[in-house]
């Protein structure tokens, strides 16, 4: 009799460990069923760009209905001012918002959260997917903008301009502060979204599913953000989100160093002053812009999405996911052909009162050849003001790279603030980023030597610890290596498809340590760390505001030594002045930014803020002669138009 | 000698079943679901399947060895042999699928013709073999080419876990695993020594 007993329980046991398993397994073929989009680059760069999940998921979708309600001590800055809680951290509103009647909730997602966020199924970090909705991070959160007239109006999105109402590290540590809360656990969430949004009802299974998967997503971010505080440090809160004394990067600037060195490295990146202004992203072709990031670092456009996503946080397993990786090279592909195929609405088109004389152009054109284009190249003027000529890449340095620091030619050289360039590990950050995604076998292998090469190197340099390190990372390298057994899909460099000449031996030559001659030309390291910056074309620079890569000047006229550059000025949601090309900043009053919606102090001061050099033309702005400033009005005006 | 093709199968009793079919079906949810608590669950599952396949042809194994030649076969060596094979087979469908794109040249690229090659074979001689079980009568009492063959099977299987999970250790799991069941066949090996012993 037992023993009957006991063989039906371990066959309905078995039967229904079975049915679980074999049933979880086909739900997850059902969440994560994906068929790559058709379409050409405008339409499907566009989705990837500004939709597309990267495995950058914030928190759930429903977390995100409620955050304010549950959560609201986390995201308050005190500064709100009536902006809702997305508005305050810079994120760009939804068109369709205002005209929303009903409750936000899941279901009509797309017409309340803001321009650029995604709507994704990965469960962050193991990028498995489930019926848990979440909403995260895409290219646009960072790289679409809007300008902010004088009226207050805002103009449609642009694609491919930075966000510099951004604050976008202020939003990390509202999200940290906000899930590391002990009080916020899964039911109180469900149980707020069941009030905001009573007529949603999700399917049995899905809302068992989302359930467990919830109360998983909350212990297991809690716990990384928990255990991570050694690396990151407790978030900041309220005012101190909007304090550049506490948060130094502020609106429209991440710290990308400060974050791959992290990620890359397992290295803090605390003293890390590497400020980068989010920048605009036109124009990638690889003839314009052979080289990307401020200082040049980057060749292949899809290593620049690549490195864009993993620096802000998104696994390495994420980036393997195929709907990921279509996304990926999709919006690389989106970028090179944005401002070339994919038109951008030039200047005339933003401010047609301000559309400056065709004559002032032209003599702009004139001082533009003499003082800029040997480094920038330049732009036709165009008949048409409201269309743009091509680019035109020629210039005797133009795709060079300009030291700073030691590298600096004795004239002094580029002169702008070196932080960017000069920061601790630097050197070490292109082998520790080429082998976090292992190549195919070949490739592997040579990795594989190059981590040992770095190993010997360092003892040789008397820098054990060092050589420590580099052990480290390749045995994180040996694990990864196989768990992508045939090569990480974004690993690089890699044959292009259809490229017949091109063999992995002759990709090895590209791979790093690579380079040693910061003017080789041309460059073909996939990946340098030089301290250099790198001189490229400056598609729309109207959008390119506040000017250099630390945004440390707030408008062209600052920039080209029309006027003199503000050492203060104080930056958030700032208005857009098309007279000065760039942004009305204003000073603070007693070194304080009163203004709400510009609470943050810019101070030019403050290491790796310096506004200095690029000082072209090399005039005085306060003792300009009357040919001085009309040649400089009349740059301006060309620079309107580019 | 009697007509071996005439003997009584093995007594056959419901729980052999139920409690190897148990034994696999929670090794099965084991990998399956505990996978979704890993940074990477497709790696984790194609290693939790070899280990699950490991777990399970130890029991048989066992048996193998104390049996072989001297008694009958069970019922439970022929279903712990069986599910084991299921579940190496799960692994091969992941580890090929999801780690090598459906490419089997490329495992033979990435490991080299002398492990890959043996992998594949593996595969394919051990289901032969559960063929053979399930359809000859004389699979407990095997004779002639038959018992060398199973003979040769228990070897080749368990010198490829050995390979696999002692010498190449992969990882603690893989060593762990590997070890007890070398510590099983050994055990196995000195108790049927020790039964011939005594009964000579
Ligand atoms: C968290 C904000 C953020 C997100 C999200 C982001 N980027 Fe960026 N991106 C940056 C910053 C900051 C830089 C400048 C880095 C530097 O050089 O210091 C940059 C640089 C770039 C560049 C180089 C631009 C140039 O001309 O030098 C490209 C191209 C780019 N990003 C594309 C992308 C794509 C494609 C995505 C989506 C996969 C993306 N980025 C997502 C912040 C972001
Ligand atoms: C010696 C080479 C060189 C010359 C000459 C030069 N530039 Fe630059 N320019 C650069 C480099 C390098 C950068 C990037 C520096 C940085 O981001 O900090 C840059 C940045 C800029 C930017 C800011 C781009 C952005 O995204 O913030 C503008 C605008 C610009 N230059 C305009 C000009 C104009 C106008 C002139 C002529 C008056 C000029 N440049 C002359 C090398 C040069």
């Amino acid at each position: 009799m037992i023993r009957k007993v006991v063989n039906i329980i371990a066959i309905v046991v078995s039967c229904l460990a079975l049915v679980a398993s074999l049933g979880w397994l086909w739900l997850e073929g059902r969440w994560s069923a994906w068929s790559p989009p058709q379409g050409d680059v405008a339409e499907v760069g566009y989705d990837a760009f500004t939709k597309g999940a990267f495995g950058l998921e914030a928190f759930p979708l429903k977390y995100a209905v409620v955050a304010g309600r549950v959560s609201s001590a986390a995201f308050t800055t005190t500064v709100e001012d009536g902006r809702s809680l997305w508005e305050t951290y810079g994120f760009l509103p939804n068109s369709k918002a205002a005209a929303l009647k009903e409750p936000l909730c899941e279901s009509n997602a797309d017409q309340w959260l803001p321009y650029g966020f995604a709507v994704t199924n990965y469960v962050p970090m193991t990028a498995v997917q489930t019926s848990l909705k979440f909403a995260g991070l895409t290219c646009s959160s960072c790289h679409s903008g809007q300008l902010r007239h004088a009226d207050g109006t805002l103009s449609q999105p642009i694609s491919g301009m930075g966000n510099m109402d951004l604050d976008v590290i202020a939003f990390t540590d509202a999200v940290r502060n906000a899930v590391m809360d002990p009080d916020l656990t899964a039911d109180k969430i469900l149980d707020a979204y069941a009030k905001v949004c009573p007529d949603e009802s999700t399917g049995l299974i899905d809302g068992i599913v989302e359930k467990i998967m919830l109360g998983g997503w909350l212990s297991g971010v809690r716990e990384s953000m928990g255990g991570d505080t050694a690396k990151y440090g407790l978030p900041y809160h309220g005012i101190q989100m909007k304090q550049a004394s506490d948060i130094p990067a502020g609106p429209g600037r991440t710290r990308p160093f400060c974050s791959i060195v992290r990620v890359a490295m397992d290295l803090p990146g605390d003293d890390n002053y590497a400020y980068s202004k989010i920048p605009v992203v036109f124009e990638q072709n690889q003839d314009l812009r052979p080289r990307a990031q401020f200082d040049g670092s980057l060749g292949d456009p899809v290593t620049r999405s690549f490195i864009a996503a993993y620096a802000s946080g998104a696994s390495i397993k994420a980036l393997s996911k195929p709907e990921i990786v279509h996304n990926i090279k999709a919006a690389a592909a989106y970028t090179e052909q944005l401002g070339i195929a994919i038109p951008v609405k030039p200047f005339a088109a933003h401010f047609p009162d301000h559309a400056p004389a065709a004559a002032d152009v032209e003599r702009g054109l004139t001082v533009f050849q003499e003082h800029c284009a040997d480094c920038h190249g330049h732009r036709p003027i165009a008949s048409d003001p409201t269309k743009v000529e091509p680019w035109v890449a020629e210039g005797k340095y133009l795709h060079k790279m300009e030291g700073v620091g030691p590298l600096a030619p004795a004239d002094g050289g580029l002169g702008v603030d070196a932080e960017r360039v000069t920061f601790r590990y630097a050197h070490d950050l292109p082998l520790a980023i080429w082998t976090t995604l292992p190549g195919n076998p070949k490739i592997a292998a040579v990795q594989e030597k190059r981590l040992d090469k770095a190993i010997i190197d360092a003892q040789d340099a008397k820098a054990p610890a060092l050589a420590y390190f580099w052990q480290k990372q390749k045995e994180k390298f040996l694990l990864t290596k196989r768990q992508y057994r045939l090569g990480h899909p974004l690993y690089f460099p890699a044959c292009k498809e259809g490229d017949e000449t091109c063999t992995d031996e002759s990709l090895l030559d590209r791979a790093p340590p690579c380079s040693l001659d910061v003017n080789a030309d041309p460059q073909t390291c996939e990946i340098t760390a030089f301290e250099a910056f790198v001189n490229n074309p400056i598609p729309y620079a109207f959008l390119r505001a506040p000017y250099l890569h630390n945004g440390s000047v707030p408008t062209m006229a600052q920039l080209i030594n029309l006027e003199k550059r503000p050492d203060q000025f104080c930056r958030g949601q700032n208005v857009y002045d098309p007279e000065m090309l760039g942004y009305t900043a204003p000073p603070p009053v007693d070194g304080k930014c009163t203004d709400p919606r510009q609470a943050f102090l810019f101070d030019t001061g403050v290491r790796g803020n310096g506004n200095g050099g690029h000082n072209y033309p090399a005039w005085d702005p306060d003792a300009l002669t009357d040919q001085q400033r009309a040649d400089l009005q009349a740059l301006l005006a060309y620079l309107k138009t580019i | 000698m009697a007509d071996l093709n005439t003997l009584p199968p093995p007594p056959f009793r419901r729980e052999q079943f139920a409690i190897s079919l148990l034994a696999f079906s929670l090794l099965f949810a084991f990998s399956t679901l505990f996978g979704l608590t890993q940074p990477d669950i497709t790696f984790f599952r194609t290693h939790a399947f070899a280990w699950s396949s490991a777990l399970l042809v130890t029991p048989a194994l066992y048996i193998f060895i104390r049996r072989y030649d001297m008694a009958p076969l069970t019922h439970w060596w022929r279903l712990f042999w069986t599910f084991a094979w299921v579940m190496i087979a799960v692994h091969l469908i992941w580890g090929l699928g999801l780690e090598h794109d459906w490419r089997p040249l490329t495992v033979f690229e990435r490991q080299g013709f002398w492990i890959a090659f043996p992998i594949f074979l593996l595969q394919g001689l051990w289901l032969i073999d559960i063929a053979m079980s399930w359809t000859r009568f004389d699979w407990a009492w095997p004779t002639g080419v038959y018992k060398y063959w199973q003979g040769f099977m228990a070897v080749f299987v368990f010198a490829n876990f050995f390979v696999a999970m002692v010498i190449f250790r992969n990882d603690t799991e893989s060593l762990v695993i590997g070890l007890l069941q070398t510590a099983v066949v050994i055990a196995a090996f000195l108790l049927r020594w020790n039964e011939r012993e005594q009964s000579l």
